[in-house]
Formats: structure tokens, C-alpha cells, sequence
């Protein structure tokens, strides 16, 4: 069974508000971090693994 | 393209999600792009044992949360944020009471015990199922459960959001006219 959450699903005890309140926050402040420009520290490990693996 | 050009790729692809879940996890920005690092080697050097069809996500969430236990075990402590850095740093918003007010929530986020804001951040952020989460995690579904659920009534206290109408006391209502689609939490 995949058990996944859905929108406007609160658990017991917790009003719906409350959920979206929080639910909109959580993934606003996800995506936020996800969007940041990325260092190039992890391209240039990725690409370093994989030319030690060609060679 | 080879597996081995399809493995590069998709790992590469999840990188951005991988540093928000550590940033979750450590609170320093620092710390959390080693965690990502160290994934990322460890990923790569077992990636014969990750099956094909899988949930990669999953399995690279694994990886480093046991990484960041296994250093947190060793150090005894969690790295603090003592300039404020990670706050600061989290979102970026239009205006400034759209900013205040996530900061205001990344800081309550921050102030959860570890094990209930993994939870709350791999079933409400990430896009796992309680059931994937509870993999990720190692424990029942019905533990991440209730850690969701005393995270998100923790956070309802400390956010003191009003029980009737859902708004938040002072600036953490703002970010949510910011066109942001509710959540799955």
C-alpha cells in the first residue's frame, strides 16, 4: 500500500489550516534551498569519478 | 547512453534535493555540502548494489542520513549555526515580510528534535510515501507517523498559527500569499 500523504490531509489532532499552513512553508522553504545555484565542487567530483572509471 | 552515463546523470540530478535534505539535517550550510559530497562518493563507488527501478532518491537519502548519524555519533553534537548563516541563507523572497516570515519558519524547523524534522522534511518536502520515508529512516511507518505528527503540532505551537483560521501570529501568514500551491504534508 503506498501510504503517501495527501493535500489538505491533517492528522488527527491537527486542524486542515494548520496542515497547509505548514504544509506550504515545509515545501516553499525546500524548493528554496533546491533552487540555490549549486557549488561546482559536486560537478566537477561527478565528472572526476567518472573519467577515473573510463580510464 | 551507458549505465554507468545514466547512473552519472541521474545522480547529478538529484544533488539539489540532496543538499536541502542535508541542510535540514546538519543546520550548517558548510556541513551539509559534505554530507552531499561524501554521498556522493559512496553512491558512486556502490552503485552496483543500487537496483535499477528503484526509488534513487530514497536510496540517496539513506545513504547520507546514515553518514550524517555516523559523524553525529562520533562528534556527540550537532554543529550549531552560531552566526545565523543557514537562516539566512534559506529563501529568498520578493518582499521582506515574505522573507522574515520563512525565516521565522526555518527557524522553528531548526528548533525540532532531528528525527521528527527528518521525517516531516522526507514525507512533506521531498515527495517520499510514509512507506519510502520509513526505509530512508529504518524504522515503522507508523513511527514516521508520529513523528510527522508531533513535528507539525510542535511547529503549530511554536508558529502559534491559529487553530480556526490557519493564520500565523505576526509574519509567517505573508509568505503564504506568495503564490506557493499547498503542500502534500
Amino acid at each position: 500500500m503506498n501510504d503517501k500523504p495527501r493535500s489538505g490531509q491533517a492528522p488527527a489532532g491537527e486542524t486542515p489550516a494548520a496542515d497547509d499552513h505548514i504544509a506550504a512553508n515545509l515545501r516553499n522553504l525546500f524548493k528554496g534551498m533546491e533552487q540555490e545555484e549549486l557549488p561546482e565542487r559536486f560537478r566537477a567530483l561527478l565528472e572526476e569519478l567518472a573519467k577515473k572509471e573510463k580510464t | 547512453m551507458s549505465g554507468q552515463d545514466r547512473f552519472h546523470a541521474d545522480l547529478a540530478a538529484q544533488i539539489p534535493t540532496l543538499r536541502a535534505f542535508a541542510r535540514t539535517l546538519s543546520r550548517d550550510a558548510s556541513h551539509a555540502d559534505d554530507l552531499v559530497q561524501e554521498t556522493l562518493l559512496k553512491a558512486w563507488s556502490n552503485r552496483d548494489r543500487f537496483q535499477a527501478g528503484t526509488n534513487l532518491r530514497a536510496w540517496l537519502f539513506t545513504i547520507l542520513r546514515n553518514t550524517f548519524y555516523s559523524e553525529f555519533r562520533k562528534r556527540r553534537r550537532e554543529v550549531e549555526d552560531v552566526d545565523g548563516a543557514y537562516v539566512g541563507r534559506l529563501a529568498e523572497k520578493p518582499s521582506q515580510d515574505d522573507r522574515m516570515a520563512l525565516n521565522d519558519f526555518a527557524s522553528a524547523l531548526a528548533e525540532l528534535p532531528v528525527d521528527q524534522r527528518e521525517a516531516l522534511v522526507l514525507v512533506g518536502a521531498t515527495g517520499l510515501s510514509y512507506e519510502e520515508a520509513a526505509q530512508v529512516v529504518g524504522c515503522a511507518v507508523g513511527t514516521v507517523k508520529s513523528r510527522v505528527s508531533r513535528a507539525r503540532a510542535r511547529l503549530t505551537e511554536m508558529l502559534s498559527i491559529d487553530d480556526q483560521t490557519g493564520e500565523a501570529d505576526g509574519k509567517v501568514a505573508a509568505a503564504l500569499g506568495a503564490a506557493i500551491a499547498p503542500g502534500t504534508v
